[in-house]
């Protein structure tokens, strides 16, 4: 089945008395999830992914992990997948349940309230930095008003942590290691110095493609600021050092245009959303 | 279209919020988010000035019912008190509050209270557009 085709089985599959929606439209998510549905009083999120390849992968860790920070507390992810290959097993920590719709399009979709998953406590560890962070690149855009966080140790994204780093002993977040040694992450258009990614998309870009290169600069971002490379235990870490105040969530910047044409309904919407992605406006 | 589908996400944020899901107004609520859809299908600033009347009374009623859900209290029955509420219980940041009381309450009280003031399309999409965030925001955060 083709992606569109799943997500059109997906809503088909819905239970009497669930109210839904496709491609939902979130003022914070550049991109978010597929179908987003509310059954008894639950609200559960649908991400669809037709082929697993690294890339897509990884764009989908990111998208997940900042719709999770954007929807309400509570809210149950579910990871819908063609058929589940190694890659696809490999990001199911972000999700309360992992689906396989095969050829069968009397997909089994999962509506009911799930239990609260481990990811899920992590996150709450996270959600204020996050929203703290967001608060600080949103607010130039309010007529030049600032907002000061606290921003103590390092940028996460300074981690550098090895695979040995992450399998230290508990007892304490991990060290920070020296920057030199982490390799320039990310493309020509996103450059990344002492831990701020900032992201120069060329000039003259259809909307379009601008809208795509945001998107991938705020995946790379959300990557490297929250251990995705890592799995689970790199998100563990992250906020281990955030919550012990060892390390915080960086400010990054993009030069993002606020208007376009193209975009006739929330104008704004792209900067908004790449600021909860971390980047402020230049 | 786009319009459509921002008011169908708030619709389900908004219903499948655990501090709204039992709410005795949230049908209401959600006829209220429908009527926004309805008023941007009429031509002209009467349509535009509706969609702010339901926006806002639809915001107005949703954040009056998560603040009685958490049992904090606004100084009076206004919408700009309850965005103040929300900033003093440390959910909405001050430049978050100042934005949503200068697009949001400000120009609402300008279109609802001033003869002959009526907004144009764009302004009325961007009062939903902030509302949107108001109420994501908080949603998120609560």
């Amino acid at each position: 089945m083709t992606r569109a085709e799943m997500i059109r089985a997906l809503l088909a599959n819905l239970p009497t008395g669930s109210d839904s929606v496709s491609y939902p439209d979130h003022p914070l998510l550049l991109r978010g999830p597929d179908v987003l549905a509310t059954y008894r009083n639950s609200l559960t999120a649908y991400f669809v992914m037709a082929r697993s390849t690294q890339n897509s992968i990884n764009q989908m860790l990111s998208t997940a992990l900042l719709s999770r920070l954007a929807l309400p507390l509570g809210t149950r992810l579910v990871f819908v997948v063609a058929e589940a290959t190694r890659l696809a097993e490999e990001a199911s920590w972000l999700f309360e349940e992992t689906v396989e719709a095969g050829r069968n399009k009397n997909l089994r979709v999962p509506v009911d309230p799930l239990p609260i998953s481990g990811v899920a406590e992590v996150f709450e560890a996270l959600r204020n930095p996050h929203h703290d962070r967001f608060a600080e690149a949103w607010a130039p855009t309010t007529r030049g008003r600032r907002f000061t966080r606290r921003t103590p140790g390092e940028p996460t994204s300074l981690r550098g942590l090895t695979r040995e780093a992450i399998s230290h002993e508990s007892g304490g977040p991990p060290e920070l290691e020296d920057s030199d040694s982490i390799a320039q992450p990310g493309p020509q258009y996103l450059a990344f110095d002492n831990g701020i990614f900032y992201f120069r998309p060329p000039g003259a870009l259809a909307a379009s493609r601008l809208s795509r290169l945001t998107s991938d600069a705020a995946a790379t971002a959300v990557s490297v600021d929250y251990g995705l490379e890592f799995g689970f235990q790199g998100l563990v870490d992250v906020a281990d050092l955030v919550r012990s105040q060892d390390a915080h969530l960086a400010l990054h910047h993009g030069e993002i245009p606020i208007e376009s044409h193209e975009v006739p309904f929330d104008a704004t919407k792209p900067l908004r959303a790449a600021a909860f992605a971390g980047f402020a406006p230049y | 279209m786009r319009d459509k589908k921002r008011v169908d996400t708030l619709r389900i944020l908004i219903s499948g919020h655990s501090a709204l899901a039992t709410s005795p107004k949230l049908n209401i609520i959600v006829g209220e988010l429908n009527r926004i859809s309805a008023s941007s299908r009429q031509p002209g600033s009467n349509g535009w000035l509706l969609k702010v009347l339901h926006t806002t009374r639809s915001l107005d009623t949703t954040l009056s019912e998560l603040l009685q859900f958490k049992r904090w209290t606004a100084s009076r029955s206004s919408l700009g008190s309850y965005i103040s509420a929300f900033s003093l219980n440390g959910i909405l940041r001050l430049p978050e509050k100042q934005r949503f009381e200068n697009d949001i309450v400000r120009k609402r009280n300008r279109y609802m209270h001033e003869a002959g003031a009526m907004p144009t399309q764009i302004e009325a999409d961007k009062i939903l557009s902030e509302m949107h965030a108001c109420v994501a925001m908080i949603l998120a955060r609560l």
